[in-house]
């Protein structure tokens, strides 16, 4: 499985043209790292920062 | 914390570095094992992004995700992402090691396990496969 992290996104947000945001959107909906997490497809902790 | 009274830039290189133990150990390496194979990833580079502030004891989630691997698992790249718990990226580490033997100090392709428990994570959109460092095991 391979995806792009939210910051990459950002960025792809950025260079993009109108029809491209579309694309973003929709890649964002099932990329969105958190919906990662959620799903555990992304192996992620809860810390606290010290 | 720092002067600043932020998370200091090694504090996130410490959490990246928790983040990853723990997932060996919940992928079948615990700690226990590493010493028994007599064998421990080492980090030969890191790559720090800071994007926003984190405060102390604030709630954070950190990532783990493979950047690259060479084919038989000899050298990886990890990067790890930290967030707030409203989805703001704050930092990135990318750290490139490799598997070193703890009685040769010599580096060396991992065993089974550790290398399968890196092969079938996530893998970021611009993942690497890498050049292997140990020539003799042909990967």
């Amino acid at each position: 499985m391979s995806f792009c992290t939210l910051g990459q996104f950002h960025r792809i947000a950025t260079i993009g043209n109108g029809s491209d945001v579309l694309a973003f959107d929709q890649l964002l909906a099932i990329t969105n790292t958190h919906h990662l997490i959620e799903k555990n497809h992304l192996y992620s902790k809860q810390l606290f920062a010290s | 914390m720092d002067f600043n009274s932020h998370m200091k830039n090694t504090a996130f290189l410490d959490k990246s570095a928790d983040v990853r133990m723990t997932f060996f150990s919940e992928n079948g390496i615990p700690m226990g094992e590493f010493s028994r194979l007599r064998l421990g990833p080492v980090v030969m580079k890191d790559e720090v992004e800071y994007r926003k502030e984190v405060s102390l004891l604030q709630e954070i989630t950190v990532t783990l995700a493979i950047a690259g691997h060479s084919e038989g698992g000899s050298r990886f790249l990890l990067r790890n992402e930290i967030f707030r718990l409203d989805g703001t990226l704050c930092t990135r580490v990318t750290s490139a090691g490799w598997w070193l033997d703890l009685t040769t100090r010599k580096l060396v392709a991992p065993p089974e396990a550790p290398h399968n428990a890196m092969k079938h994570r996530p893998q970021t959109c611009d993942f690497t496969v890498l050049p292997s460092s140990v020539k003799e095991h042909g990967d």
